[in-house]
């Protein structure tokens, strides 16, 4: 069982934060709670806390600087990254959305749900305990997110867990712990947890 | 030869460290308007060497250009370490470009002032930094710009790696725990000495470093990449700066040499500039048809 924590009361310009987490081995914990109140800063700060442990993937696109073609991306990663990634599962997910299809595609050419499945590509394979998940199924379309579900399957069959914000009800039913974080007296606070 | 061999030689290792320079920080800042000359580290090297030419005309001293190098490349040193740990931390690169350039209009004000200080007490003053030429080159100063380049690629073959994946993402490299304080340090310590080392020895080649891995870019970011904008495209902007240089000692006006630097700068910007237009114009015309 990992324990994330966070105790700062300068959280964010407006407000504290004091939550505690526990996240067991093979367990979706998804964290819920109405816009704008800093879920997506929280995770992020776990994740600078327990860095060595996760690997996160961020709501924002990639911040890519050179326009590189898929396949090129492709082979820097696994080349470069040998050490650090599961090639093997990597390569999995790479066929799992369809990307082997579109090696030849530019990365200024994807469409948000491709670059999302990019994206989920290169977190999900890097080897760690716990995968960050920050909406990671914004962009994707329906036969893309059953894809996702099958891969989030077998890294928790693998001995992983998964911290995950999401709205989407559908992806809150695949969780094992739902966890409502509300605003008390401008901190950030644990409310109500469902444990399915 | 023993003046012309140094001097186009000198041309072309300028033209590679300015490239592999302005590569080296517009690739880690993901910003193409970064460069040496956006970022401030132009303005710091004039302002040094207006200070030890002050000094040194009130104090005198045998070798310059080596007591400029011994006190001026720990002092970048430490520049370049702490423009580091400050730019890892920096959110909003735009704030930074346009807090160098602010700065290198101060340092442009401050030049002018001291030049107008020095003519009124009728002092001599060195104008020429303001241009860039290879006129003073020499041997020496050549083996000074060799050994930076032996620094700057020594460092990338050491962190290529590193350098590749941190080209894929910020948030990739972030998972693959590489470690931005040691990439950072020895890019802005690079930048730092590349740009001190040929502003000191051959003036200001104001915008090169900002145009010349664009350049690079443009021609091999599709097949080569990084691999291809850092060594080939650097070594064609040099070689394209000593044929460029060649052609103002071959042919002066007058008597006198055109400043290499300027017409490189205003070859470099149209070339730039037709490029940029032709990606559009390409881009654009591929709209239509769709």
């Amino acid at each position: 069982m990992l324990k994330l924590s966070l105790n700062d009361p300068q959280f964010l310009p407006h407000s504290g934060c004091d939550v505690e987490l526990f996240l067991n081995e093979k367990e979706v914990l998804t964290i819920i709670g109405e816009n704008g109140l800093g879920k997506s800063t929280l995770v992020h700060r776990f994740y600078s806390l327990y860095e060595d442990k996760m690997s996160i993937i961020e709501q924002t696109p990639m911040d890519q600087f050179y326009n590189r073609s898929l396949k090129a991306v492709k082979s820097f990663f696994m080349e470069a990254g040998k050490d650090k990634i599961n090639s093997a599962f990597f390569l999995q997910c790479w066929i799992s959305f369809g990307l082997d299809k579109k090696e030849n595609r530019m990365l200024d050419s994807l469409s948000g749900g491709e670059g999302q499945a990019l994206k989920l590509c290169l977190g999900l394979s890097i080897k760690a305990q716990v995968y960050v998940l920050d909406e990671p199924s914004q962009y994707l379309d329906e036969s893309m997110k059953k894809v996702l579900s099958d891969l989030i399957e077998k890294i928790l069959a693998m001995g992983n867990s998964i911290l995950m914000v999401e709205h989407d009800l559908a992806w809150q039913k695949f969780s094992m712990k739902i966890v409502e974080l509300k605003m008390v007296q401008s901190t950030l606070i644990k409310g109500k947890e469902w444990t399915t | 030869m023993d003046y012309l061999i140094p001097r186009l030689l000198s041309a072309l290792l300028t033209g590679v460290i300015l490239s592999q320079t302005g590569s080296l920080i517009q690739m880690s800042t993901r910003n193409i308007l970064a460069s040496p000359s956006t970022l401030g580290f132009d303005g710091l090297s004039v302002l040094w060497i207006l200070l030890f030419h002050t000094v040194l005309l009130l104090f005198g001293y045998d070798h310059p250009v080596l007591m400029l190098f011994l006190i001026g490349i720990p002092a970048f040193v430490i520049i370049g370490r702490i423009y580091s740990g400050f730019l890892s931390r920096q959110k909003n690169i735009e704030g930074l470009i346009l807090i160098g350039l602010t700065f290198n209009l101060l340092v442009g004000a401050v030049f002018s002032l001291w030049q107008f200080l020095f003519l009124a007490f009728n002092l001599p003053f060195p104008v020429e930094l303001w241009f860039g030429h290879f006129r003073f080159a020499n041997v020496e100063a050549l083996f000074i710009l060799i050994g930076v380049e032996f620094f700057i690629l020594l460092g990338w073959f050491y962190l290529k790696k590193e350098f590749i994946l941190f080209s894929l993402g910020k948030n990739v490299a972030r998972n693959l725990k590489l470690s931005h304080n040691s990439l950072f340090f020895f890019l802005f310590v690079a930048v730092s000495i590349g740009t001190f080392s040929v502003i000191s020895l051959f003036g200001a080649f104001s915008f090169l470093g900002l145009i010349f891995p664009i350049v690079a870019r443009k021609l091999w970011f599709e097949k080569l990449d990084l691999k291809g904008e850092f060594l080939v495209g650097a070594v064609l902007n040099g070689v394209s700066l000593m044929l460029i240089d060649g052609l103002c000692y071959f042919f002066p006006i007058y008597g006198a040499e055109i400043p290499v630097g300027l017409i490189a700068t205003a070859v470099g910007a149209v070339s730039l500039i037709l490029l940029l237009w032709k990606a559009n114009h390409w881009e654009l015309l591929a709209k239509v048809k769709n």
